[in-house]
């Protein structure tokens, strides 16, 4: 048809024009470009380009907004300019641009504040890039419109030309007289910045959103990273272009490479408050983090990690709310919400230089800074990490509950009596934020071996209505005497086990802790709690306590155990959890010892020797630390898949199906079994015994359930 | 910690003197008599604590006790108790000083209130240190108890949960405190003046067995101790006052030489 009637389809191209849809499509056809051309288009990309040699400050003021220029340097403000924007600006080569209230696309000159662009557009801003001569915009419009994506070429003032877009489009970015533009999630189209024709396409092995420069190079950015250089547009994982950084847990879990294709963010997005920045290494070595530095910014921290590991390297707190930072070869510039500009050392988070006040308020700014910091300010010396996070988890800053547990958590890798102090004190006071209490409870339990006189001083406390006391975390302080096997705790632990103050999700620590200890005087209060409570329902929270109470008596007394069980297992009123949990511990009475000799062994017990020791000790995490936290369900019935035959075989022509509680430590090792119905348990128990189940994060054994069905 | 473990102590002594450790474990089962306490069902169990309660004998009393810590689900533990307490004698002793530490905090407050009832031995120093309970029950009962006790060594503790707005502390102290507490009631006037703290302070000033120097000791005190509505206290204190009240007129000095050190104090540049 298009051959036959051309005329018709110039005419229809023509009314859709004056329409106000603008431009002739980016089909789904990629364009049929010959191989060296293609090279030719990656090879322009690829070429190193670099910033513009200022150092300046783009932000924006609180409400009336007004747009602001400051030199890093001098501190002083180089222009400002009343505008309702309802986007924060973006940086340009030599020009700031925003999107008004009203949605016209507005550029000023960065040297003088003069307009060199305003016009009015029909889509929401989503990036730009370029400069006042020649600029690329991307714009979205509401799911649904067609089209969904525009991209439109300015010059000089000028709109040049229009291309519309099927799908949503992403960040674009102007290079070498082209425009790369992502779109529909993992194409990327390379346009002529002139014209708008398109030079070539390619297809991302995975989503990409954005396109932008770092580093004097440009990258493609989504889940991962792409580096734009020859290969890109055919196995850019294999030419090593491709990095997909570890993810690790963070406070509103920002992302690597905000969405691109998401409107440009309003001046008061909270992505200018919580972020990860970085910045990736010259072009001339292998993609990664410079400095292999990972920068999560919380409204006032900075934590610094290990973009290899997961390792926190540094910290920082600054006075104020961060408005702005980037990344640098030497470290970190920052901007706060007082106009103030710093610079931290990428090594250890050392002040460089600053503040530098330049006394304008600013809600966000944007940070162009490629020199080396020679400002004025006093250089100061960095407190020890260990002062830093102490100081970050005790901040008084009701807003900052998630990055004091962040810190808390940093706390923890850190063994220090003082830590163990300020552990202790964070876990105990009902006063602080759940995250931060919850965290300090946690990494108190978490091997820790500093610290037993705190430790020790707490397990002595006690709940007090009349002096204001609450309980102290026992459950968490109990693990840490367990591990240091403090036998002078025994009387606060029992203390803890018989006071109605202790909270019930903490009783299972004490006990657990007075089985490690292995004390035998334990073994008549343990029973007495066991007996007393048993008949609580199903429901009550102490039910996983009293499992771990049946759990210490077997640790305490072996076979000893089973008359001070039995009695609570065949009582109609113990309810099933408890009934499967004594059967659980009872279980591991009948395993036979994997080592037992043969015959009676007569030789002296073997000296413990640091190999012995080491041989005897769980195995090393791996070297990256790819273990669960918990195992899940699928976890388990992973582990069981290559022995599944062999378990329903166990089932016999008359079971439909087995409940096997199995508990599991940190090794993932079986530690003991219960079946129910217990006939299949002979059968089941060899096949299981052999089972290796996936290393855990938690250093505490799991209990996990899984129902065996024909 | 010491002052943990003398009450705790004191608990312990408690239960020996009655013959049994805490932790003794019962043996077997409750007698052929009363074997229904062992029932499977709940039903069955109640017609057991039932029977007991009826039967009134040391032996019944020996069943629930023993079946109390063998462990009964928390809707039968209550009735158990009750019957055992209608018998009382050793039996109901042991039991009782087995559950003012139980997680049950009705059960602690009626074992509480069942200290003074059976006349235990060191039931006032187990009083006192449930007087730091976190249940306000089990504080209610333990002033209680303490006030038919005789409360004078736990005056301490009772101040502090007055201050703290417990009702019955309040009561306590505002009925029984001496004069020569009066450091000890001074040491608490920076706690808010309102609830039952107010009102308790309110007695002591007019209490007729506090000398007038105490009282007016007092209300100096209150009115230097910067606590808000001090001055209305007082103030409704004196005209509630009939003028023939020896402290009357001392509280109304009190409260000029007051308001003439504040009026100083404000011309102060």
């Amino acid at each position: 048809m298009s051959h036959k009637c051309p005329t018709f389809l110039a005419l229809v191209a023509l009314c859709s024009w004056l329409l106000g849809c603008g431009g002739w499509p980016l089909t789904s056809a990629a364009p049929k470009v010959p191989g060296p051309m293609a090279a030719n288009v990656i090879e322009v990309l690829s070429r190193p380009e670099a910033e513009p040699n200022d150092s300046i400050v783009v932000g924006l003021s609180f409400a009336p907004t007004t747009l602001i220029v400051l030199d890093v340097a001098s501190g002083k403000v180089r222009w400002k300019q009343p505008v309702e924007a309802r986007t924060a600006p973006i940086l340009l080569r030599d020009s700031v641009l925003v999107q008004t209230d009203k949605g016209r696309i507005v550029v000023f000159d960065l040297q003088d504040g003069r307009k060199a662009l305003d016009v009015d557009v029909s889509g929401t801003l989503v990036g730009a890039s370029g400069s006042r001569d020649s600029l690329a915009v991307a714009l979205t419009k509401k799911p649904g419109s067609s089209p969904r994506g525009l991209v439109i070429g300015f010059g000089k003032g000028k709109q040049l030309w229009v291309r519309d877009l099927p799908y949503e489009v992403g960040v674009l970015v102007v290079s070498g007289g082209l425009v790369v533009v992502p779109w529909a999630n993992q194409r990327v189209s390379i346009l002529d910045v002139a014209t708008g024709e398109e030079r070539l396409r390619i297809v991302t092995p995975t989503m990409v959103t954005q396109a932008f420069f770092d580093n004097d190079r440009l990258y493609l950015g989504g889940n991962d990273l792409y580096r734009i250089a020859p290969g890109i547009e055919s196995d850019p994982k294999d030419k090593g272009l491709a990095l997909t950084p570890s993810r690790r847990p963070l406070p509103g879990a920002p992302p690597l490479v905000r969405s691109g294709i998401a409107p440009a963010p309003s001046p008061s997005d909270a992505s200018f408050r919580v972020k990860l920045a970085w910045r990736t290494t010259p072009g001339d070595k292998p993609l990664g983090f410079e400095n292999d530095l990972l920068y999560f910014v919380f409204y006032r921290f900075v934590f610094a990690y290990s973009a290899s590991e997961d390792r926190l390297l540094w910290a920082y707190s600054h006075p104020q709310d961060i408005a702005g930072i980037a990344p640098s070869s030497y470290g970190l510039s920052l901007v706060d919400q007082r106009g103030g500009a710093t610079a931290l050392n990428a090594k250890d988070g050392r002040i460089l230089f600053g503040p530098i006040e330049t006394g304008e308020k600013l809600q966000m700014a944007l940070i162009r800074s490629n020199t080396a910091p020679t400002g004025k300010g006093q250089p100061a010396g960095a407190g020890s990490l260990e002062e830093t996070l102490t100081r970050m988890a005790f901040d008084p800053d009701s807003r900052l509950a998630d990055g004091r547990a962040l810190a808390v958590r940093g706390l923890g890798a850190l063994d220090t009596e003082k830590v163990t102090q300020s552990l202790i004190e964070l876990c105990r006071d009902k006063s602080q934020p759940a995250p931060v209490k919850n965290q300090a409870c946690e990494e108190l339990g978490r091997g820790r071996n500093k610290g037993a006189k705190f430790v020790r001083e707490a397990l002595a406390t006690r709940a007090a209505y009349t002096e204001g006391k609450s309980a102290p975390p026992v459950g968490a302080l109990s693990t840490f005497a367990a591990a240091q096997k403090m036998q002078t705790a025994m009387p606060d632990l029992l203390a803890h086990l018989g006071s109605p103050a202790t909270p019930p999700q903490e009783l299972g620590g004490v006990l657990k802790a007075l089985g490690a200890l292995g004390n035998a005087s334990a073994t008549e209060p343990v029973t007495a709690f066991l007996r007393l409570y048993h008949a609580e329902p199903a429901s009550s929270p102490l039910v996983p306590a009293l499992g771990q109470a049946a759990e210490t008596l077997v640790t305490l007394e072996k076979a000893k155990a089973r008359p001070l069980l039995e009695p609570v297992l065949l009582d109609p009123f113990t309810s099933e959890p408890l009934r499967e949990s004594i059967k659980a511990a009872l279980s591991t009475l009948e395993k036979p010892a994997a080592s037992a000799p043969e015959a009676k062994d007569t030789t002296p017990p073997a000296k413990v020797t640091k190999e012995t020791a080491a041989a005897a000790a769980p195995p090393p995490a791996p070297a990256t630390d790819d273990r669960p936290e918990r195992l899940s369900d699928k976890h388990v019935a992973k582990a069981l898949a290559p022995v599944l035959t062999q378990l329903k075989k166990c089932l016999g022509k008359s079971l439909a199906s087995v409940k096997i509680v199995m508990v599991i430590d940190a090794s993932g090792s079986l530690v003991t079994r219960a079946t129910t119905p217990p006939e299949a348990d002979a059968c089941l128990a060899p096949v299981l015994e052999k089972v290796k189940f996936p290393q855990t994060k938690i250093q505490d054994a799991q209990r996990v359930v899984y129902m065996l069905r024909r | 910690m010491g002052r943990w473990f003398i009450p705790c102590l004191a608990g312990l002594a408690l239960v020996l003197a009655t013959g049994s450790s805490w932790a003794a474990q019962p043996k077997g089962k409750a007698s052929d008599e009363f074997a229904a306490l062992d029932a499977a069902d709940a039903a069955s169990v109640r017609q057991g604590i039932d029977k007991a309660a009826k039967a009134k004998t040391p032996k019944a009393a020996k069943a629930l006790a023993d079946r109390i810590r063998r462990g009964l689900a928390p809707e039968l533990l209550l009735p158990a108790f009750d019957a055992l307490l209608a018998i009382g004698g050793p039996n109901a002793q042991q039991g009782t000083s087995l559950l003012v530490r139980h997680r049950s905090a009705p059960i602690r407050a009626k074992a509480t209130s069942a200290l003074v009832k059976l006349k235990a031995k060191g039931a006032a120093e187990t009083l006192t240190f449930l007087l730091d309970d976190e249940d306000k029950s089990v504080r209610e009962a333990a002033a209680k108890g303490l006030s038919d006790l005789g409360p004078e060594s736990a005056m301490p503790k009772l101040l502090a949960a007055a201050s703290l707005g417990d009702a019955a502390a309040a009561d306590v102290v505002a009925a029984k405190a001496s004069h020569k507490q009066l450091p000890a009631v001074a040491s608490r006037l920076e706690y808010p003046l309102e609830g039952p703290w107010a009102t308790c302070l309110e007695k002591l000033l007019i209490r007729k067995d506090w000398p007038v120097k105490a009282q007016v000791s007092l209300a100096d005190k209150l009115l230097h101790s910067g606590t808000s509505g001090a001055t209305a206290l007082l103030e409704k204190v004196v005209s509630g006052l009939d003028k023939q009240n020896p402290a009357r007129q001392g509280f109304i000095d009190t409260l000029k030489a007051s308001a003439t050190a504040a009026a100083k104090e404000e011309k102060k540049p």
